[in-house]
């Protein structure tokens, strides 16, 4: 009998197939290539929805509660959309910490305050004992915009912009969860993005598409663009952006971090007359923003010339690295 | 100079595996120059028949059965069962520790890197005393299998690239064994700056041949490796045949507890002896091994076979050759 492995949750190619096969066909929706990071409704409406089961739930630079409302939050962004509101339900597990949950709410509350989003409403469940582990937080979000404003395809010689160094939220998870010391623990970036989308959107309109590149992490964000643009791409891996603690704890771990999720990160393809205002704008908001790559006309490619001067063709991952890392 | 000729070089690490296909490494040789993967993949090498011993125990009342969570994968032998993961033969340990009256079994597979921590965990166990902690041990040397791969002729290889982790504990002097069979070595680190200059030496001494022992990795490697490891696998540890997935049994390769380790070799808790190897017909993983054929060449390769539906070992580990050709291309 077919059952669902880890490996369906991971993003990559399990989880796609999962979708073809299973829930887009059943639910009567599009394919794959024309669904984005939130729906548009009608009116100017933008929904999306997010489950978080992250393990650990606290990790360096964050907790389950603050990547829930980010995670939520950021798929608005990514749309075009200004979140205007946001709903989380608690699945709690019999015998979990009150002062977890507290915390995790807590910095929920947090981190709505800096996006400028509010929390109006949710929902509490409480599981036996070993039927979830700890908790878990499903957040859905609403926003506003304009279709069409963040540009849907990128074209050939646009160039590809990350708005900071790639990989800390899956190496930090990664990092915590196997007991690791924490002198030197990589910091997660969850964070939220709306204000620098609106910046971009302001400053440099027709820019786009955009992504946060979160479960499976640049490297798959990239493919998933190139294949529904029908677009390649060509990175070079010496202009990617990786923090010293990340850069360590990836090659301690064997981890690849251009498929290590990001929570506070932008990809963005830009026209190439508009490279530069884009860069200033990332740059404003993260020194280490860059430009990292070219698009082709390889449709569906994501090329990377190595540091070591060789090339590689990144392809989805199978299983993902790591299970649980939001 | 005249044309040169052709290589093809070996690296016989799974680390070196992975990482020379994820920088890419293979598309900046010059033409005529092969990288094949050699033995040195641990849950490649090691046959079904001490597996299937480890899925017994780990099936049995009252024991729980550790490993790497590698060998935990579909389809090989200890899939299904309840056995557990752990990154360490110390983690085992101190779950005996902590559960007196279950009998705790560490399935150790890998090479003199592992093998170490795994002599230094059982030292720990007799002091303590721990009566309900054992060791399968399916641990193995190197430099054996390289002298039976170099000395069978069944692989025409003109350079090796000898494992950095394993050097740190034997050092890069052992290696002089080889000298013998005309066929250069050279001792390299993992990161792309270590990697790209061990490539560099070993394709030189490759095409001036001969065979010369270089360590390109004196960061981490000494000339005699780390002597405390060694004495304590010395003190743990007895050379034992061992059979080896495309090379066969060979003689002094394996790691079986000594006769002062007897009380904790799970050997003694299983009642029959080791199973039969049992040949799959149709899997090639043994010709990969030997660096005899390359993972795109197997009809299987990314057909049937593939890191979500594995139908080898080599495809099985994310250190297996087929793996990293499949996740990070040729």
């Amino acid at each position: 009998m077919k059952r669902i492995s880890l490996g369906h949750g991971a993003g990559g190619s399990l989880t796609a197939g999962l979708l073809d096969n299973l829930f887009l066909p059943e639910l009567g929706l599009p394919g794959r290539a024309q669904l984005g990071d939130a729906a548009w409704t009608g009116r100017g409406m933008a929904f999306t929805t997010d489950a978080f089961v992250v393990d650990p739930p606290v990790f360096p630079g964050g907790d389950i509660g603050r990547l829930a409302l980010c995670g939520t939050v950021n798929d608005l962004a990514v749309s075009g959309a200004r979140p205007l509101a946001v709903s989380a339900a608690f699945i709690l597990e019999e015998g979990v910490e009150l002062g977890l949950v507290r915390q995790v709410v807590r910095s929920m509350a947090g981190a709505s305050r800096e996006a400028g989003v509010p929390v109006v409403g949710g929902d509490i469940k409480v599981v036996g004992r070993r039927q979830c582990h700890r908790l878990y937080v499903v957040t859905s979000g609403i926003g506003r915009g304009t279709p069409g404003r963040v540009r849907r395809r990128a074209r050939p010689k646009d160039k590809v912009l990350v708005s900071g160094p790639v990989g800390d939220h899956g190496a930090a998870v990664a990092w915590a969860r196997l007991g690791m010391p924490a002198q030197g623990a990589p910091v997660s970036d969850c964070a939220p993005l709306w204000e620098v989308v609106a910046a971009l959107l302001e400053r440099c309109p027709g820019t786009g598409p955009m992504r946060d590149p979160t479960r499976g992490g640049l490297a798959t964000a990239l493919l998933e663009l190139a294949e529904s643009s029908s677009v390649g791409v060509e990175l070079e891996e010496a202009q990617i952006p990786l923090g010293s603690r990340t850069r360590a704890a990836t090659s301690v771990l064997g981890l690849d971090p251009l498929y290590l999720a990001c929570e506070g990160r932008l990809v963005v393809f830009a026209r190439p007359d508009a490279v530069d205002g884009v860069l200033d704008v990332l740059k404003s908001y993260h020194p280490a923003a860059a430009v990292i790559g070219t698009v082709t006309r390889d449709s569906g490619q994501v090329l990377l010339k190595t540091a070591a001067g060789g090339l590689r063709r990144l392809q989805l991952e199978t299983e993902g690295q790591l299970p649980r890392i939001c | 100079m005249g044309k040169r000729r052709s290589l093809t070089l070996m690296e016989v690490c799974g680390t070196h595996t992975v990482a020379v296909a994820r920088h890419g490494l293979r598309t900046r040789l010059r033409p005529g120059v092969r990288l094949v993967s050699g033995p040195g993949c641990p849950v490649c090498v090691t046959g079904t028949g001490v597996q299937r011993q480890a899925a017994g125990l780990a099936r049995s009342r009252g024991v729980v059965l550790y490993t790497y969570p590698d060998l935990l994968r579909r389809p090989l032998p200890l899939s299904g069962t309840p056995a557990r993961p752990a990154l360490s033969a110390w983690q085992a340990l101190e779950y005996a520790r902590s559960c007196p009256r279950t009998r705790v079994v560490f399935f150790a597979t890998g090479f003199e890197t592992t093998a170490a921590t795994v002599a230094a965990t059982l030292r720990e166990a007799r002091s303590l005393g721990l009566g309900n902690f054992h060791v399968l041990s399916a641990a193995r040397t190197i430099l054996p299998a390289l002298t039976a791969l170099l000395s069978s002729g069944s692989c025409q290889v003109d350079g090796l690239l000898c494992p950095g982790h394993v050097s740190a504990i034997i050092g890069s002097i052992p290696y002089r064994r080889l000298e013998r069979f005309g066929v250069p070595a050279v001792v390299a680190g993992f990161d792309r700056h270590q990697l790209q200059r061990g490539l560099a030496v070993l394709l030189q001494l490759a095409e001036q041949g001969g065979g010369r022992v270089v360590n390109a990795y004196p960061e981490v490697v000494r000339p005699h490796g780390n002597s405390l490891a060694q004495e304590i696998m010395a003190e743990v540890f007895v050379p034992s045949p061992a059979y080896w997935r495309g090379l066969g049994t060979i003689e002094g390769s394996g790691l079986a507890l000594g006769p002062a380790y007897h009380e904790f070799d799970a050997l003694a808790l299983l009642e029959s002896a080791a199973g039969e190897e049992e040949a799959d017909s149709e899997c090639r993983c043994g010709d990969v091994l030997r660096g005899a054929l390359e993972p795109w060449a197997c009809p299987r390769f990314g057909r049937e076979c593939t890191p979500a539906r594995p139908a080898g070992p080599c495809m099985v580990s994310s250190e297996g050759a087929c793996a990293a050709l499949y996740t990070y291309g040729r």
